[in-house]
């Protein structure tokens, strides 16, 4: 039970900044695995440092009566994932593409070059599905997917109402099995669709 | 748990933190952490005679580059650029011609296949919450691996389909530059120094030029771009009336040397990315272009394709 320590050690630290380290130690794994699902190994020390660094700076805003501080690292971190991922975007060179097959959930369109025939489709059609959805519904899915989130947390995280929250889950997870099972992939451009 | 939750979770595996990782998060959290807050000096007049005094020495000493001198009339032009309002249903267009250096291992395994792949990419983007086009066509690959067509074939020919046009529609994509609202290349500088990752005027350049490949960008941000490359190291490789070709000086922390080709309005024309460094696993040396572009300037059009049932 870690929850009313979290809040305890959040107030603390406005007087005293060391009770914050209680906070770090207590969840950089949680949030390093969050950050290396979302962004693959190469930053993901920089950007965990950097989820821990932003919540230091505002933990002022933190809501107190919420004992547990896990939702408001993940919508931090959240955060702090989008701006990296605008920065890389704005960085990449396809050329340092050397050996990188990380998939990137929310990357505009990856370039990744993966191989093995039938799994590569499989997890090619899931990353395509995923990439389809609305940035919202798709935060929603992955944090309770992957890092197991309640209703009531994600709402907390991405400081949402539970029942946009509910709806959001259930349009992402319908979708997805739709266009799992369909396949979005087509073929050819529709010459209408030409540039004028 | 859903089977869609497990196929996610496969997608996704969980990594745990190694003791190294925790020793690189540790350290980039406590060397941030006391970099907070910012603390201040006052300016004393001693400091602040010393500053006046550089202040004059480099106004008298520095005179703008070649570089800097083109780019800053350049500036000027890209901001008065008039551009038509979008409207609803309007999208940006533009299209490039590339090749790129792929890598590819086969699963489990430790044999790599090098190929450079041609690409055809058109981009279709509706500004504020539409929906971005994009259309890849792939050309024939060319094998860089001694022995590689055998590798290649047996790979399943990965991550190409020779001549066929993928298309896909993105609800959520958004341009890096349609997320920067600034004019001022000081600022953006800043911003694009940022991370500290990027410590290098390569890098610098690289930043900056994605905010103008294949690119919505205001008029306003092509012309802070362009100030922003003003005041790098660039080498001056070509000049026309209204372009100038550009090369980076990599350092040694950079792995790649940028040439580019930007038009007087901040349209980006051509880019190419030679590594700096050896490949032997696959027989790559340094200098070899690994990305090659050459792109459309970006302008407007009524219609886009549809990827199908969207």
């Amino acid at each position: 039970m870690t929850g009313p320590r979290d809040a305890a050690a959040i107030v603390a630290s406005l007087e005293n900044p060391e009770r914050f380290d209680e906070i770090y130690r207590r969840y950089r794994d949680d949030i390093f695995r969050f950050v290396v699902r979302r962004i693959g190994p190469d930053d993901a020390a920089d950007v965990t440092a950097d989820v821990f660094v932003r919540a230091f700076r505002i933990r002022h805003r933190y809501d107190s009566s919420r004992p547990d501080a896990r939702p408001w690292l993940y919508g931090i971190a959240t955060n702090v994932v989008g701006d990296h991922r605008r920065r890389m975007r704005i960085r990449r060179s396809r050329a340092a593409s050397i050996a990188v097959t990380w998939l990137e959930p929310e990357a505009e369109f990856t370039d990744s070059v993966v191989a093995g025939a039938d799994a590569v489709a499989q997890r090619d059609r899931l990353a395509t599905a995923l990439r389809s959805l609305g940035r919202r519904d798709r935060q929603v899915l992955l944090l309770a997917a992957l890092e197991e989130l309640t209703y009531q947390q994600i709402a907390e995280a991405l400081d949402m109402p539970v029942g946009t929250v509910r709806s959001s889950l259930n349009r992402a997870r319908r979708h997805m099995r739709e266009l799992m099972t369909e396949g979005k992939r087509t073929t050819g451009v529709d010459e209408a669709g030409e540039p004028s | 748990m859903t089977d869609l939750d497990n196929q996610l979770r496969n997608l996704f595996p969980d990594h745990a933190p190694s003791e190294a990782d925790r020793g690189r998060i540790d350290a980039a959290y406590r060397t941030r952490l006391a970099a907070t807050p910012v603390r201040r000096w006052p300016l004393t007049a001693a400091t602040a005679a010393i500053l006046v005094a550089v202040a004059a020495i480099g106004v008298t000493i520095l005179t703008p580059s070649r570089v800097e001198a083109a780019l800053t009339e350049f500036v000027d032009i890209a901001r008065s650029v008039e551009v038509a309002d979008i409207e609803d249903g309007t999208f940006w267009y533009t299209e490039s011609e590339s090749v790129h250096l792929a890598v590819a291992q086969g699963p489990g395994s430790e044999e790599t296949l090098a190929y450079l792949l041609p690409v055809r990419r058109q981009i279709w983007i509706q500004p504020v919450g539409g929906v971005t086009v994009l259309a890849t066509t792939s050309g024939e690959p060319t094998i860089l691996t001694p022995g590689g067509t055998e590798l290649y074939e047996r790979f399943g020919r990965p991550g190409d389909r020779p001549g066929e046009t993928i298309t896909v529609a993105q609800e959520s994509y958004e341009h890096p530059a349609e997320g920067v609202d600034s004019s001022d290349p000081d600022d953006l500088e800043a911003w694009l120094r940022a991370p500290a990752q990027v410590d290098t005027d390569t890098k610098v350049a690289a930043a900056a030029l994605g905010l103008i490949t294949e690119s919505p960008a205001t008029p306003d941000l092509r012309a802070a771009v362009l100030g922003v490359l003003a005041a790098l190291d660039l080498t001056l490789v070509d000049e026309t009336e209204d372009t100038v070709t550009l090369q980076t000086r990599p350092t040694d922390a950079d792995d790649t040397q940028i040439t580019f080709t930007i038009r007087a309005d901040g349209q980006l024309l051509y880019r190419a990315d030679a590594t700096t460094r050896d490949f032997d696993d696959i027989g790559i040396e340094a200098g070899f272009v690994t990305f090659e572009a050459t792109y459309q300037p970006t302008r407007t059009t009524d219609t886009a394709p549809d990827p199908g049932g969207r």
